[in-house]
């Protein structure tokens, strides 16, 4: 595995993780608004 | 106690007695078991190798399908007409109804089993007619029924109803999947007895389990 | 206490993230991409650690009978999902990586994607039911079994792989040196936090949805 390739993947890895975490809570924060 | 025996019998033999007058269950699930066995045929390559498998694999799968058509009417009987209600006034421990209900879709899996196999075995050049196999789609149909029937009694009550039964039972029905294929498959195969044991424990394990959780849980599911 | 919870997760999870990137060493074999690990096996806990408090708020529910439990029940369900898909997209990410697959029939990743289909079983079950009361009652009755069943459900899985050993995936462990299962440690404490923080917050929302449902008879926006 040469350093480039898994650097992109561990950057994708990040993204996918930490995306889906803030997205979810973003629209949880929405929902509080909207709620209020 | 010696109670709560005779109102379980009662009662299975009030479900069992319906249905043969009207038959229209069993022989839903024959015609979809039948079915279901052809158009597998065209699916599937069967090589000698992976037929003991493969054989075993479809013929679970196909009550795993068969059966969820039975679990739905399981509890549909009593809704018209507010039936359920007297049902459940006449029964002191609901307990009773969960085992009887649960015996008798037990009891139209195995007699649809018994229907199939011949009909498996000449379709898939098998001999399926050995004990142990038999044993294996017994317990297997055990523990189905015993999740079934507490997750039917659930989303017949439910907006969606028989949509939901599958999504909601099959990924309870993981362990028992694996094993009745795994055992099933082996004793086709000729595996040893090893091989195929730990399966036939897992199987049990899992049939007490979800017994033992069903009876403790089944009168929330009714309770107002 | 959500402030605080909040403030806590939010310094953790820096740290953490800190801590893969200076001081956590390059894994030999893999590269870079193991750091992708940490947070992936913080995730799975979380995940799993989820469905246990959901459990543990059913059984509390069905005892006391307050509906708060029944909505801090579904609030840990909903996150448990959340969390148990980040486990399981980064886990593949990661295999795709070390083993150049994006799937392999591993026990731990084999359990933990049929336990997302139980969560989204359960949210299919609750949002089905509209008595809030019985909805209550088949959550913490589905809950309860789907809880039985998952650990049948990894030795099961794990019986497979022992019986037919798979070609691919040479098994998801590694050597960790100190500094790796510090890392992982702070990861994993870092995610419970923010796991308690989510379930209040899930929690409280839903509660203030319910009260508008009652006062308004408005669809609820899920």
């Amino acid at each position: 595995m040469t350093t480039p390739d898994t650097l992109v993947y561990a950057i994708f890895g990040y993204i996918v993780i930490f995306g889906i975490l803030g997205g979810y809570i973003l629209r949880l924060v929405a929902l509080s608004h909207k709620n209020k | 106690m010696k109670n709560w025996f005779k109102t379980v019998r009662t009662l299975v033999w009030k479900d069992l007695v319906q249905e043969w007058r009207s038959r229209d269950m069993l022989t839903a699930m024959l015609a979809f078991a039948v079915l279901a066995l052809f158009i597998f045929n065209y699916a599937m390559e069967l090589t000698p190798a992976n037929r003991a498998e493969v054989a075993s694999g479809t013929l679970w799968v196909v009550i795993l399908f068969a059966g969820t058509l039975g679990l739905n009417r399981s509890f549909t009987a009593e809704q018209d007409q507010g039936c359920f209600d007297g049902l459940v006034m006449a029964v002191p421990d609901l307990s009773a109804i969960y085992v009887a209900k649960a015996i008798t879709n037990f009891l139209m899996m195995v007699f649809l089993t018994v229907l199939v196999i011949p009909l498996y075995s000449v379709l898939y050049n098998q001999s399926m007619f050995i004990l142990s196999f038999f044993t294996v789609l017994l317990l297997g149909s055990w523990g189905y029924t015993a999740a079934g029937t507490l997750i039917s009694g659930m989303t017949v009550q439910t907006r969606m109803r028989d949509l939901l039964l599958p999504i909601l039972l099959f990924p309870l029905l993981m362990p028992v999947n694996m094993a009745v294929v795994k055992a099933a498959g082996g004793i086709l195969a000729g595996l040893p007895a090893s091989e195929i044991s730990v399966w036939i424990r897992l199987l049990v394990v899992y049939d007490v389990i979800v017994s033992v959780v069903g009876v403790m849980v089944f009168e929330y599911v009714i309770q107002e | 206490m959500l402030r605080i919870l909040s403030v806590l997760a939010g310094v953790l999870i820096t740290v953490a993230f800190a801590m893969v990137l200076f001081y956590a060493p390059i894994e030999l074999n893999m590269g870079l991409v193991q750091k992708v690990f940490y947070f992936h096996m913080a995730a799975a806990w979380v995940g799993m650690l989820a469905f246990l408090m959901a459990v543990i708020f059913a059984i509390q529910f069905l005892r006391i009978r307050d509906l708060k439990w029944d909505y801090l029940e579904a609030s840990s369900v909903e996150i448990g999902l959340v969390f148990t898909l980040v486990a399981n997209f980064s886990g593949m990410i990661w295999a795709k990586a070390a083993w150049n697959t994006w799937w392999t029939w591993d026990p731990r990743l084999t359990t933990t994607t049929i336990m997302a289909f139980t969560y989204i079983a359960y949210l299919l079950l609750w949002r089905g039911v509209d008595d809030p009361q019985k909805r209550a009652q088949f959550g913490a009755i589905y809950a309860i079994i789907g809880f039985a069943t998952v650990p049948l459900t990894f030795f099961s899985a794990r019986l497979l792989r022992t019986i037919h050993p798979i070609l691919i995936g040479a098994g998801m462990d590694m050597n960790l040196t100190p500094e790796m299962l510090h890392t992982m440690i702070v990861s994993v404490i870092a995610f419970t936090v923010l796991y308690s923080a989510l379930v209040i917050f899930r929690a409280d929302i839903m509660t203030r949805q319910e009260a508008h449902k009652d006062a308004h008879l408005i669809e609820e926006d899920y």
